[in-house]
């Protein structure tokens, strides 16, 4: 029994391995009928099920043939990361660890900032600096303007 | 005793596979304004979960035939057309920010000679973020920051006259230049201009959003026909933006359609965006 146990454990850890991914795997390169351009129909697989199959579209102003095949890869790595980012369970975890990280970030300056409760100023008057001139309003509208020296 | 063990390892392979999540591209808490424009009275409805909805001003025309749906929304450059959305906190600093929208272009729209922007697709502020064409026959998304406007132009003249074509920018507008924001015509990612921003983007909370013309009134008005626009806050990838293109802010248009993903169920399912 306990082989048997093993066995099964070692099954499982295989299988997570195989399939906690996304593959992307190009299916065809047609020529868009309506717009003329280059038409990439790709299968996406996500943690071993068929989960997707998009469409990117490319013409000749991209670049060179070379140019072309890295920008289709990119874009699908790029869309497999994105299924990545979408399963549920990753995208709360991404969620929960940036506002963790926020927390963790701004905890302390508000921990220091309790000194400032309860702090006061009054500010009677601004300037507003224009072309030569100096331009100053106050709380009571005595306002003036003089020349910058 | 095999059949136990084999039954056992069928269960642990269900239990193992991660549980499958979102695929297709679908409205979700990013989605900021998803607007279709089929409205023949009232206010133009937000899709999205925010209801951002579209406040009609001047001498807007309801009713084009649209690219999806039946109608559309139509700017002719005349009494100040604009559909303005009230400012809303989800409408707050969007970064990073993706923008799709369908247009069917009469001419460039106004052109504004000390900016050289062209019609204003959407804007939002004062050209905080600004989605537009640029005479002649160019896409532009300007950002403002702090050391001033920063504009990426299409390198080629990409925008045609007289039928639907699709437009999408992708950005992470705190980053600036690097990466470089993605454009993309009919689903294809064209080559823009590489300038340099200098500072940080704009604080624009609590600001409107106006689409067809510029937030500063009067000016840069749009000369086309514009449907299902979408603002979503992150970016979408390549494949994403073509399925949008194709399927519809609501998915309708691929719905039972073969070449998808619909194939596991989600097809109609699939539109949150009503």
């Amino acid at each position: 029994m306990r082989v048997i146990f093993i066995v099964l454990i070692l099954v499982l850890l295989l299988c997570g391995q195989a399939f906690a991914q996304c593959v992307w795997k190009i299916q065809a390169v047609e020529q868009d009928p309506d717009r003329g351009s280059i038409l990439v129909v790709t299968q996406y697989t996500l943690n071993g099920q068929a989960v997707q199959v998009g469409h990117t579209r490319y013409d000749e102003q991209i670049g060179n043939l070379e140019e072309i095949k890295s920008l289709i890869q990119k874009d699908l790595q790029d869309h497999c990361e994105a299924l990545i980012r979408r399963i549920p369970v990753n995208n709360d975890f991404i969620q929960q660890e940036i506002l963790k990280t926020q927390k963790e970030l701004t905890q302390p300056l508000i921990q220091a900032l309790q000194t400032e409760i309860g702090k006061s100023a009054s500010v009677k008057e601004t300037v507003v600096i224009w072309k030569g001139k100096t331009i100053k309003v106050t709380d009571d509208s005595k306002n003036s303007v003089s020349d910058i020296p | 005793m095999t059949a136990r063990i084999l039954y056992l390892i069928f269960l642990s392979l269900i239990f193992v596979s991660p549980a499958f999540g979102a695929t297709d591209w679908v409205a979700n808490a990013n989605t900021k304004i998803a607007m279709k424009f089929e409205e023949t009275s009232g206010n133009y409805l937000d899709s999205s979960s925010n209801v951002n909805n579209g406040i009609i001003e001047g001498g807007v025309t309801r009713g084009a035939v649209g690219k999806y749906g039946s109608l559309a929304v139509r700017f002719t450059q005349v009494n100040n057309a604009a559909v303005r959305i009230n400012s809303s906190t989800s409408l707050n600093n969007i970064d990073p920010i993706t923008v799709c929208v369908w247009a069917n272009n009469n001419s460039d729209g106004e052109n504004s000679v000390n900016t050289s922007d062209a019609g204003y697709i959407i804007e939002k502020n004062i050209r905080s973020w600004v989605f537009a064409l640029k005479q002649t026959n160019k896409l532009r998304w300007l950002v403002h920051y702090s050391g001033g406007n920063t504009a990426w132009d299409t390198s080629n003249a990409v925008v045609g006259y007289g039928s639907f074509e699709h437009y999408a920018v992708a950005h992470q507008r705190s980053a600036g230049a690097s990466p470089k924001p993605v454009m993309y015509v009919n689903g294809v990612s064209v080559s823009l201009t590489s300038p340099t921003p200098f500072g940080t983007i704009d604080n624009d909370s609590g600001t409107n959003i106006y689409i067809g013309i510029s937030t500063t009134g009067g000016v840069n008005e749009a000369d086309a026909i514009y449907d299902e626009l979408l603002v979503n806050a992150s970016i979408l990838t390549a494949t994403d933006i073509n399925e949008i293109m194709e399927c519809g802010l609501d998915g309708l248009q691929c719905a039972g359609a073969t070449h998808s993903s619909r194939g596991i169920g989600r097809g109609v399912a699939r539109g949150i965006v009503r």
